[in-house]
């Protein structure tokens, strides 16, 4: 441990880069263009050659149909992107698994070897599918062994590890696609995360998109836009892409000067043209993307709000990310935080270097294992100890393998000399436990010596271990909770936000269906959700493991012991032990990003719509002004969920994933409001109750049912006082009872009754019947003209009723919506 | 969703009709059995009587005669057949061979006997294809039973063994599950070394085995047992090899340590109390509503979360450097006294009615919401498998259990939850919603389910005389009484 | 406030209290959080080493399996203040009584 060379990754949108770490310094792999950033293109022939970087990026202008970037946002999707020419369909991980092999070469140029293992890094707000696919992409490009780390840690690594600050910090990365915000904190030699928030939609390339399309209303208004007209020809694909290459360009010019030309040469494309340039002013790129820097502000002042701390709070703001090179967003972040912004650090590599120290804070030796020492001869022993740790004063174990001459005792002394630990008795199972000191913020080794009980030095296997003093990095800890979702549609949480990995919990469940011995697919299911909310419904399906083909007929109610482990790559196994019958089911749940399709996503947009109207005309009603905050962004939410449908329809797969995603947010805004306005309602709807029935049963009411009517509105009040929402229900529920039985011996509420049915006759499920049944009514109407109280004509009517009532669809009751969970 | 008013249900026209059976085949089976009754005893006696006789050579007395020529081989006739399958049969695996020897035994009615071959093969642990088909009565019950225990749902178990300790009377309970089949729910539990459940299971059973284990399960939990009358039960029980190493151990622990056995380290902090009746309830063992009260009693007067104990924890969150140290005080507190509810919910034995502390209200009143929801769960899980409604049959054994959960649920509540607050639950669902299925279980499936039908429509009865709905307490009786018809 | 159906959820209630970080680790609540890492790190060597006196830890109820990831999550639980309240609250009470 603490040997060895270390590498990390990180696999951006944009551009990639890999560092190396041999325990005391951190440097950039250049790949073979001389530079330490690799761009994410990959462009595939039509001889099925593939090109990675610089090369490729020259295809996105000449042959766009070859070429493919940024499907970083796509991983973890079944989505396969098309190459024309060789015919090729990849997916996103394939792609991924492309760029790491180019820069794995790159390593085997520099420092003589195929890495092996390595850390890459992975956006804080990954979920679980696209972590895997992360995973799988190192496994194709030849690594043994990937460990992840999300981009906010490896940059707090990086900064963190020059300085000793102590405070709370803000890792700021703003890439291509994704904005990640982490609240970090340095105490006490630990490094932990606090919170982390961002969009999984806003980046870099958003910014160039405005700017894509102010370039084409300048070049409209001047009449130049002619080949841009139509965007989706071939020749209107190519300028696109030239002009969107133009405008990051000028963008990054812009940071260094006050004026940039976007220059866009039509030349080379069918059609031909003249060279057209556009003068763009920084304040004008500070105009179009003042609106991003204001959704990206707002994304860390939330965050900063949920953990109560105020951003005088923050030590030290950490920029990520080439975007953050903006002038305008530097400003804009030195304002809110009082220019404590960290320096000396390139955006744009510090994430590979983070990744790197963290490779070796948990040891993962990228080294072929042909490099490792041979192994001394000697007596097998095994060490244990923290490879890096902020506490001077660390435990080190150790156990003699069984075997023959177990020595008497064991000396460990540091190889500087500077400290010697007194003899320690090895224990009857032949192991002990050394209290060892280190030299402050340096790679102590150390030296392992046995003596047998004559005093002569018994030779070990393994003669010798390091242990860095340094910031304690901790277990990567969970972006969102992860549980598993249960029948009433209610989620029990195994992994709470924060759980550091690997992480496994058990617990008990009973099942709520019975389930019969060698059934296939209809038998129970056990889902698995990510997510905040606690209507499980709300949250995201990330697995499901299912209880099919029992040796046996399972009852209902039967108890099932489910397991969920969570390994550090974010990958779920999950295990469903059945007592009794020792039969186990197991699954390694991973379940693609369900691709959401545009219709059923329009619909729901629709109902949604109408979700939220009635519950924003129900909010102001009752005035309750937590709700209304609840609700507050709704709108904005629905507005852009409204500009995100046409391109969805459209096919663009990103407008897709985002629309599903904000009806997500709005769903669980809504459900927030409506929690909230629980009781108000309820007590709205108790006031209702009584103006309405009160009047029906003094009227129409039998003695005995007025005796009840009264009895019940006075335990409603009681309820009422006490808050009790679930008595109240029920009082209430008896006093509709009871006003409705009273309402129907209103002779004219029949009639009423049948006009109503008679004009919504085609919502009845049974048409024809209800057709029928109406018939029978006005017949009976037509021979009792006359409707007295307690006539036949009045009974008979009633009957018919009751059965045209049953004709209609009735209230919606809890279906398990739940993802049709089988247990409680 | 009618508005018809709030009808009263009457038994309606072919209700509860019973499965039309076949005069003819029951009766031709019936007929069968006894001609082979009487043939074989009638050899048997013959024989028997013979051979005495020629051994005796008439030196008997009268007396003695009828009691070898007619008394034994009567009681022989009456009881071998059921010994030979239950414990010399059965054991061995040769399940066909035991229900061939329940057909022979005068103590088992012809229906019984598929719910006795069932019961067989759940308790020797096969699987049993028709469970669907079976009807429900006390065998399969406790088949259920056996097979709930059996998966660690004691929940389940204890559930349908409550149910079969308060059967109306005209339900049949027959001798033989009394004895054999509880036999094996108490086997199963003190093999566990779960002697509460196993004394839970004890009450309904009868015999000697049943009665041993009884006596062995008090001892377990403390209760002095004199040894003489522990050792006399053990002789006069069966399966002596197997209990008595249990036995053993019972009187020996206690000749050598009576006192010391009692030195279980008992919970002192509050804290440990709390925990400890939580494993109580996790492990399914009966807690009484006193027990909680006086833990939260406990809880106050050991000021562990009073605003004293408030302060402290605000005060160590300032020391600790926590941002909203008031919010997470009042979420500890918040945390003990939702768990004493759920523990309240869970406890036997009736509420004070008067609250002594404002704790113990807050508490009472949360257990009180807790439990109308878990009766409204329960319902709901009936309404929505409704066969009428969805067409698809439920099986009797499954709808029977669903009933089973909102007894429970019920029955708990009306220790708890005020009167008038069932009342108007009854009234306002649970009365019309449950008279239906009842109804739709018995259409579908009539004699078959004609037991459970009975029992439920019994339980309805004393329900409805609890919150003081007459009408429906007779429409209920009516009904019952029609199912009993139809069960016998 | 009307609610979905409660589960008797005892089982898992009793299971959350008996894995009380402090209890898991053998630390007092009063360590500092140098002590707990470093008695933390030390398990977790122990564990990785497979001394068997790490793999169980002693509670008022009896002894339970000690697993490395309970370590670990352990360690985690502390180091939020927040979270280390609550579980400083309930491990004055749960400690074994020392023998």
């Amino acid at each position: 441990m603490g040997s060895g060379i270390h590498v990390g990754i990180d696999l951006g949108t944009s551009n990639s880069a890999v560092a190396l770490f041999d325990g005391d310094n951190v440097s950039v792999v250049t790949n073979a263009g001389g530079e330490t950033l690799t761009p994410s293109v990959v462009r595939v022939d039509a001889r099925a050659a593939r090109t990675v970087g610089r090369r490729a990026v020259r295809g996105l202008d000449g042959d766009p149909g070859n070429t493919r970037a940024e499907w970083k946002r796509l991983m973890g999707t079944g989505e396969r992107l098309p190459f024309e020419a060789s015919g090729a369909a990849l997916l996103p991980e394939e792609l991924s698994a492309e760029v790491l092999a180019s820069l794995l070469a790159d390593v085997r140029d520099a420092a003589g070897f195929t890495p092996r293992a390595a850390v890459i890094s992975t956006p804080a707000l990954f979920e679980l599918p696209q972590n895997h696919a992360t995973t799988r992409a190192g496994r194709l490009a030849g690594l043994e062994e990937v460990v992840l780390i999300q981009e906010p840690i490896a940059s707090a690594i990086a900064a963190g590890w020059r300085a000793g600050h102590e405070g709370s910090w803000l890792v700021f990365d703003l890439g291509g696609g994704t904005l990640d915000v982490s609240l970090l904190e340095t105490a006490d030699g630990r490094l932990r995360v606090l919170d982390h928030g961002g969009d999984n939609f806003l980046g870099g390339k958003d910014m160039d998109g405005a700017l894509v399309e102010w370039a084409i209303a300048a070049l409209d208004r001047r009449g130049q836009a002619g080949g841009l007209a139509d965007r989706t020809s071939p020749r209107g694909r190519r300028l696109l892409a030239r002009l969107r290459m133009a405008c990051e360009q000028a963008k990054i010019e812009l940071s260094r000067a006050e004026h940039a030309t976007i220059a866009l040469s039509e030349s080379g494309i069918d059609g031909g043209g003249s060279d057209l340039e556009i003068e763009i002013a920084r304040g004008e790129l500070d105009a179009l993307v003042a609106p991003f820097i204001a959704r990206s502000l707002t994304a860390v002042q939330g965050l900063l709000a949920r953990n109560q701390h105020a951003p005088g709070d923050v030590a030290r703001v950490v920029l990520v990310g080439g975007p953050t090179l903006m002038p305008a967003l530097r400003t804009r972040i030195g304002e809110l935080f009082g220019g404590r912004i960290a320096a000396g650090i390139d955006p744009m590599t510090i994430v590979a270097r983070g990744a790197a120290l963290y490779a070796g804070s948990v040891g993962l030796d990228a080294t072929p294992a042909a490099r490792a020492p041979a192994p001394n001869a000697g007596l097998p022993v095994r060490i244990e100890h923290p490879s890096v740790t902020a506490d001077l004063e660390p435990f080190v174990v150790g156990r003699c393998l069984a075997g023959a001459a177990r020595p008497d005792r064991v000396r460990i002394e540091r190889e500087d000399g500077g400290w010697t630990g007194a003899d320690a008795a090895l224990s009857p199972e032949g192991s002990f436990v050394i209290q060892v000191r280190l030299e402050r913020g340096r790679r102590n080794a150390f030296r392992v010596r046995a003596f047998d009980r004559a005093g002569g030095e018994v030779a070990l296997a393994t003669r010798g271990f390091a242990i860095v003093h340094g910031v304690s990095i901790g277990d990567p800890p969970l972006a969102r909770p992860i549980g598993v979702a249960r029948a009433d549609d209610s989620t029990h949480i195994y992994f709470a936000k924060g759980t550091p990995l690997p992480a496994r919990r058990t617990f008990a469940h009973h099942t709520v269906r019975p389930i019969a011995a060698g059934s296939g697919d209809d038998a129970l299911a056990v889902p698995i959700v990510q997510g905040e909310s606690n209507r499980a419904h709300r949250n995201r399906l990330i697995g499901m493991l299912h209880l099919r083909g029992l040796d046996r007929d399972l009852p209902a109610g039967s108890r099932i012991e489910v397991t969920l482990e969570l390994d550090r790559s974010g990958q779920l196994a999950t295990r469903a032990d059945i007592p009794g019958t020792g039969q186990t089911f197991e699954d390694v749940a991973f379940v693609l990003v369900p691709t959401a399709t545009v219709e059923v996503a329009e619909r729901e947009l629709a109902a949604i719509g109408r979700r939220a109207a009635d519950v924003q005309r129900r909010t102001f009603q009752l005035g309750v002004p937590a709700a209304v905050q609840a609700i507050g962004d709704v709108s904005a939410l629905l507005a852009e969920a409204d500009r995100a449908l046409p391109a969805a329809r459209a096919g663009d797969v990103d407008a897709a994933q985002k629309l599903h995603r904000l009806l997500m947010d709005v769903g669980g805004a809504l459900d927030e409001a409506e929690a909230l306005l629980e009781w108000p309602d309820l007590d709205a709807e108790a006031r209702r109750c009584k103006l309405t029935y009160t009047p029906l049963v003094a009227q129409w009411g039998t003695p005995a049912e007025q005796q009840l009517y009264e009895q019940e509105l006075e335990a409603a009040g009681v309820a009422r006082k006490r808050n009790n929402a679930a008595e109240l229900e029920l009082h209430l529920d008896a006093m509709r009872a009871l006003g409705r039985a009273a309402y129907c011996r209103d002779p004219r509420s029949m009639a009423d009754a049948l006009d109503w049915a008679a004009a919504h006759v085609t919502e009845a499920m049974d048409v024809a019947a209800a057709s029928s049944l109406l018939d029978r009514a006005r017949a009976v109407q037509a021979q009792h003209p006359v409707i007295h109280e307690a006539g036949v004509g009045l009974r008979a009517l009633r009957a018919i009723v009751a059965e045209i009532w049953e004709l209609f669809p009735s209230p919606p009751e809890l279906r398990a919506k739940s993802f049709d969970s089988g247990i409680r | 969703m009618t508005t018809a008013g709030v009808a009263i249900p009457l038994g309606r026209r072919g209700s509860v009709p019973g499965e039309r059976v076949r005069p003819g085949r029951v009766n031709l089976r019936a007929v069968v059995r006894l001609l082979v009754w009487m043939a074989l005893w009638g050899t048997v006696l013959r024989n028997v009587g013979a051979t005495v006789g020629a051994w005796a050579g008439g030196s008997l007395s009268a007396g003695t005669t009828i009691l070898i020529g007619v008394v034994i081989p009567a009681w022989l006739f009456v009881l071998v057949p059921s010994w030979f399958a239950f414990r010399v049969a059965a054991p061995r695996g040769m399940r066909r061979l035991a229900v061939a020897a329940c057909w022979m035994s005068p103590l088992v009615r012809l229906r019984d006997l598929p719910s006795i071959a069932a019961y067989l093969e759940i308790a020797a642990d096969r699987p049993c294809p028709a469970w669907g088909e079976l009807p429900v009565d006390a065998w399969t019950a406790l088949a259920a039973a056996v097979q709930a225990d059996r998966r660690r749902s004691l929940q389940q178990a204890t559930r349908i063994v409550d149910a079969l300790a308060h059967l109306p009377a005209g339900a049949r309970f027959p001798w033989l599950a009394r004895v054999h089949a509880v036999e094996t729910l108490v086997l199963a539990a003190v093999a566990r070394h779960d002697w509460t459940t196993a004394a839970r299971y004890a009450r309904i059973g009868r015999g000697r085995l049943v009665r041993l284990l009884a006596l062995v399960a008090r001892g377990d939990k403390g209760a002095v047992i004199p040894t003489p009358p522990l050792w006399r039960a053990w002789l006069l029980a069966p399966m002596r090899r197997t209990t008595f190493a249990l036995v053993r151990a019972l009187a020996w622990r206690r000749a050598v340590a009576p006192v010391a056995r009692a030195a279980t380290p008992a919970p002192v902090t509050v804290h440990a109390r709390h925990v400890a009746l939580l494993e109580a309830a996790a492990r399914n063992q009966e807690i009484h509503v006193d027990d909680v009260l006086a833990l939260a009693a406990a809880w106050q007067d050991e000021g562990e979360i009073g605003d004293g104990a408030l302060a402290r924890l605000r005060a160590r969150a300032l020391e600790l450097g926590v941002r909203d140290g008031e919010a997470r005080a009042l979420a500890v507190r918040e945390r003990v006294l939702d768990e004493l509810a759920h523990l309240l919910a869970r406890a036997e034995g009736e509420l004070p009615r008067t609250a002594t502390s404002p704790v113990i209200e807050t508490m009472a009143n949360r257990a009180r919401e807790r439990q109308i929801a878990r009766i409204k769960g329960a319902f709901a899980a009936l309404a929505t498998l409704d066969p009428d409604r969805h067409g698809s049959a439920l099986p009797p054994l499954e709808a029977w259990e669903r009933w089973l959960a909102l007894r429970a649920a019920w029955e708990r509540a009306e220790h708890t939850a005020s009167r008038a607050a069932l009342a108007t639950l009854w009234r306002s669902s649970v009365r019309d919603g449950l008279w239906s299925f009842c109804c739709a279980i018995s259409h579908q499936h009539g004699a078959r389910a004609a037991w459970a039908v009975f029992v439920m429509f019994d339980w309805m009865a004393d329900r409805a005389e609890y919150v003081g709905d007459m009408v429906a307490v007779l429409a209920n009786r009516e009904n019952a009484r029609l199912a009993l018809a139809s069960a016998r | 406030m009307i609610r979905a159906v409660e589960t008797d959820d005892f089982e898992n209630l009793s299971r959350a209290h008996a894995e009380n970080p402090f209890l898991v680790l053998g630390v007092d609540p009063s360590a500092t959080a140098a002590e707990i890492e470093r008695q933390g790190q030390r398990l977790l060597s122990e564990l990785a080493a497979g001394l068997d006196g790490a793999r169980r830890y002693e509670t008022v109820f009896g002894a339970r399996a000690r697993t490395s990831e309970l370590v670990r999550s352990a360690i985690a639980e502390l180091r939020d203040p927040a979270r280390r309240l609550a579980h400083e609250w309930w491990a004055r009470g749960l400690a074994a009584p020392s023998p």
